[in-house]
């Protein structure tokens, strides 16, 4: 039975990453696009440690692909949206976007 | 310049120290975003940080588990003083002792792992206890795993933290149970508490911990998932082949000499007779011998069969080819164990011999086809910066490392750690320069293994036998000079030493000189220059100011070798790391001579901090420095009262104690200047130093 629980805000950003990048979604370039989303290093053990935290929710599942010479005879690992994770994006975008509209206007602070 | 492949260690390191689903997936991606253009510092981060984030997540999942087994642990002292109450009023042990060897060993061995045990079920059972309740269900394989596991790792578990302890200080702690309670034991913080625990909390995380961590090795074999079509067109990894073989084949081997040492350590002992006979003697080593062979076979087939083992379904070679193969190095153990409790070098030289012996025949034993004759240079990328892999030769470092620290083992008297240093280099070095034969049956193998053990055999049943004998020999000398000393005869009488002892690690023997006088205000009474004088009348005293000696048969006197200290007895806890009795002796120089004649008694006033088992009393000698070659006068042996049983206490202040020792009318020395206190142990003390210190001699006058 899937775990149920809120997506943390990593949690968020790899499901995004990974409806972004829709059939081409491994390890490589999940990691590849948060970095660049993020504008600093990911650590792939830990994009690989939310996959499985959102896999054990239900909200994303796996294949395996071919394996290939350039990554050491292993496989690839494509991973997907269920249509639960997909209500859950949905959701949480939701709840974010009505907190945001009601937030007063923020002023930019300079240091 | 970049090296073609990524780092193998730290790729060995994900694929087998990582818990988690998609371990090879992530091995997968790193290796690609490092042929990608990623340096070996950025791949070795990303291991360093999957490793943590994974077992931290496995860590964070059973978080109730290791809280439960922490809580759990935390009973294991009173447990200990449960089990040690129970044994002494049941008489048990002295039950065990009066069967036959091996019985009485088994069953000492039996009853000691079956009490520990009940413990850890205890814990599980209260753990599974409501879930079992909830379900309404017990599951066989949660059953299975949490009575099997304890047995399997609670021993290897318990002796190598008891090993890793007396590495770290030795000789490790101690503690007396008769003084404390099991409810006080509970909250016992000390070392020695701690280090009970940790056996304990050890083996109820891995016996509850669910599910398995899915260590990625367990999944494939040769690169290819057990129990899955290979993909096509998959190139299997040369390294993963060579470098699992040869992991696993290690494992096995040590698994084998673990338990071949386990049991010898609790199964050999020396002969009880101080005159073995010939045959008895070779019997005896013949059964140590055949005793070694089978334990470390039984314990390489309990991890060669194991579920996670890969080599059940894809082996290189049979499980009797290699026990064949390994029992001629493991038929050694025995005479190594019984060589480093006599402290002697021998010991760290047969360790080497015995991994020689076992590289050479595995080596010898394995194929030719089964490794790739020629290392071909692995596909890369077109613009790559090395054409050619570098060989990275990392067994040689290991090699000298193993040697260096053998020798300084070996310096340092753990005969025991340096043979396994030096077995362990022997074994890598031969591993690498043996060749595998070219074309062999499997008959001619196993004949070659079996004509291979009985070559070593033999030799081997010889050596233990003559370990034997000089174990009986040293015993011997040591029972001798005990009874000798213990008669207070004439020093010259004790047979001279031909080679000092040390123990196992610590120190040779240790010299305590009294800590320095603080800075004194107003002047120091002036010392008589003779004492007893001859219109003297009243009682001298003579604080002791001299120096305690701490040394071992059969020495008679520290040697060149005795570490130094300034302290007070009363503060050091002193052990023999060893098996061999521990000696203590005050020494008190006077400034002058006292004539015997003016001396009818002297009364000696010591302090006794002492909780240990056993009780000990002191005999006091009287020696002329002017005349070396004199024997020394005997007053006798007194017991110290504090210590006898009926009269003891736990005593958190020293308890002051005199001890009178009455002049003969007619002595054999007219004067002396030299007091020698003997600490006289009881054998149940005879390895720890007794914590009394001299106060103060009296002298009354006649």
């Amino acid at each position: 039975m899937p775990e149920r629980g809120y997506l943390g805000e990593f949690e968020l950003m790899v499901l995004l990453a990974v409806l972004h990048l829709g059939d081409e979604a491994y390890g490589v370039p999940i990691s590849r696009e948060l970095e660049q989303q993020r504008g600093k290093d990911v650590s792939v053990g830990s994009v690989y440690a939310a996959l499985e935290r959102l896999e054990a929710k239900g909200l994303i599942g796996s294949i395996l692909g071919e394996p290939t010479p350039e990554r050491g005879g292993k496989a690839k690992r494509y991973f997907h949206v269920t249509r639960a994770g997909l209500r859950q994006v949905h959701e949480t975008r939701r709840v974010l976007t009505n907190l945001w509209r009601t937030l007063p206007e923020l002023k930019r602070e300079v240091s | 310049m970049k090296s073609a492949q990524p780092p193998r260690l730290a790729t060995w390191i994900l694929e087998h120290l990582t818990t988690g689903e998609h371990g090879l997936a992530l091995s997968g991606d790193l290796c690609e975003q490092y042929h990608a253009g990623r340096s070996s510092a950025w791949y070795w981060r990303q291991v360093a940080s999957a490793c943590i984030v994974s077992w931290y997540r496995s860590f964070y999942l059973q978080r109730v588990m290791i809280l439960f087994a922490l809580l759990w642990s935390m009973l294991a002292p009173a447990w200990t003083i449960l089990v040690h109450e129970f044994e002494n009023r049941f008489t048990l042990l002295g039950h065990i002792w009066r069967m036959d060897w091996p019985w009485s060993t088994l069953a000492s061995f039996g009853t000691w792992m079956l009490l520990n045990l009940v413990f850890v079920w205890a814990g599980m059972l209260v753990y599974l206890l409501p879930a079992i309740w909830h379900a309404r269900r017990i599951d066989p394989r949660q059953v299975r795993r949490g009575i099997l596991v304890p047995i399997a790792i609670f021993n290897v578990v318990y002796f190598g933290l008891f090993f890793l302890l007396n590495l770290l200080s030795f000789p490790g702690p101690s503690v007396d149970l008769r003084t404390s309670t099991p409810a006080r034991a509970i909250f016992d913080m000390r070392r020695w508490a701690m280090a009970i625990r940790l056996p304990y909390l050890i083996t109820l995380v891995c016996a509850l911990w669910r599910p398995l961590p899915r260590l990625a090795i367990a999944k494939t074999f040769m690169g290819i998932p057990i129990g899955e079509v290979p993909p096509p067109n998959s190139t299997p990894v040369r390294s993963v082949d060579l470098e699992g073989m040869s992991g696993f084949l290690g494992f096995f081997v040590c698994a084998g000499l673990l338990n071949a040492a386990i049991v010898a350590l609790l199964v050999c002992r020396l002969p009880a007779t101080s005159g073995p006979s010939l045959l008895g003697t070779l019997t005896r080593a013949a059964v140590y011998v055949l005793l070694g062979a089978s334990a470390g076979t039984l314990g390489a087939w309990f991890y060669w069969r194991r579920s996670a083992s890969p080599f059940r379904l894809h082996a290189p070679l049979s499980f009797r080819l290699f026990a064949l193969i390994c029992a001629a190095g493991w038929v050694w153990v025995p005479a190594i164990i019984l060589l480093s409790t006599q402290d002697s070098a021998s010991a760290a030289l047969l360790g080497g011999l015995l991994g020689c012996v076992i590289a050479s025949g595995l080596r010898k034993s394995i194929p030719a086809e089964a490794q790739p004759a020629n290392l071909a240079p692995p596909t890369s990328a077109i613009f790559s910066h090395a054409i050619l892999e570098v060989p990275t030769e990392l067994h040689g470092y290991v090699i000298a490392f193993c040697v260096y620290l053998a020798f300084y083992s070996y310096r340092n008297s753990s005969n025991l750690t340096a043979a396994a240093l030096l077995a362990t280099g022997a074994f890598l070095f031969l591993w690498n320069r043996t060749q595998s034969p070219a074309a062999i049956t499997r008959q001619q193998l196993r004949r070659r293994a079996v004509w291979r053990l009985v070559r070593t055999a033999l030799p081997a049943v010889l050596i233990t036998a003559w370990a034997l004998m000089l174990g009986v020999a040293h015993r011997n000398r040591i029972a001798a000079l005990g009874a000798a000393l213990a008669n207070t005869a004439s020093p010259d009488s004790i047979a001279r030493p031909d080679s000092t002892l040390g123990g196992t690690g610590g120190y040779h023997s240790i010299i305590l000189w009294p800590l320095p006088p603080k800075k004194q205000i107003i002047p120091p009474i002036p010392r008589p220059a003779n004492y007893l004088g001859i219109d003297h009348s009243r009682p001298m005293v003579i604080r002791f100011d001299g120096n305690y000696w701490y040394f071992q048969p059969p020495d008679q006197r520290p040697g060149r070798l005795a570490h130094q200290a300034h302290g007070n007895p009363l503060l050091f806890d002193i052990h023999s790391n060893n098996r061999f009795p521990l000696f203590m002796e005050a020494h008190q120089r006077l400034i002058g001579p006292v004539r015997i004649d003016r001396c009818r008694e002297i009364d000696l006033q010591i302090e006794n901090k002492d909780n240990g088992p056993g009780s000990f009393s002191v005999s006091l000698l009287l020696g002329d420095s002017g005349y070396p070659g004199q024997p020394a006068l005997a007053l006798g042996q007194q017991p110290v009262i504090s210590s006898q049983p009926g009269y003891f206490r736990f005593k958190l202040a020293p308890v002051t104690e005199t001890l009178r020792f009455a002049l003969p009318a007619s002595p054999r020395i007219r004067k002396f200047d030299d007091i020698t206190v003997m600490v006289i142990p009881e054998r149940e003390h005879i390895t720890a130093s007794p914590k009394i210190a001299v106060d103060q001699f009296e002298l009354l006058p006649r």
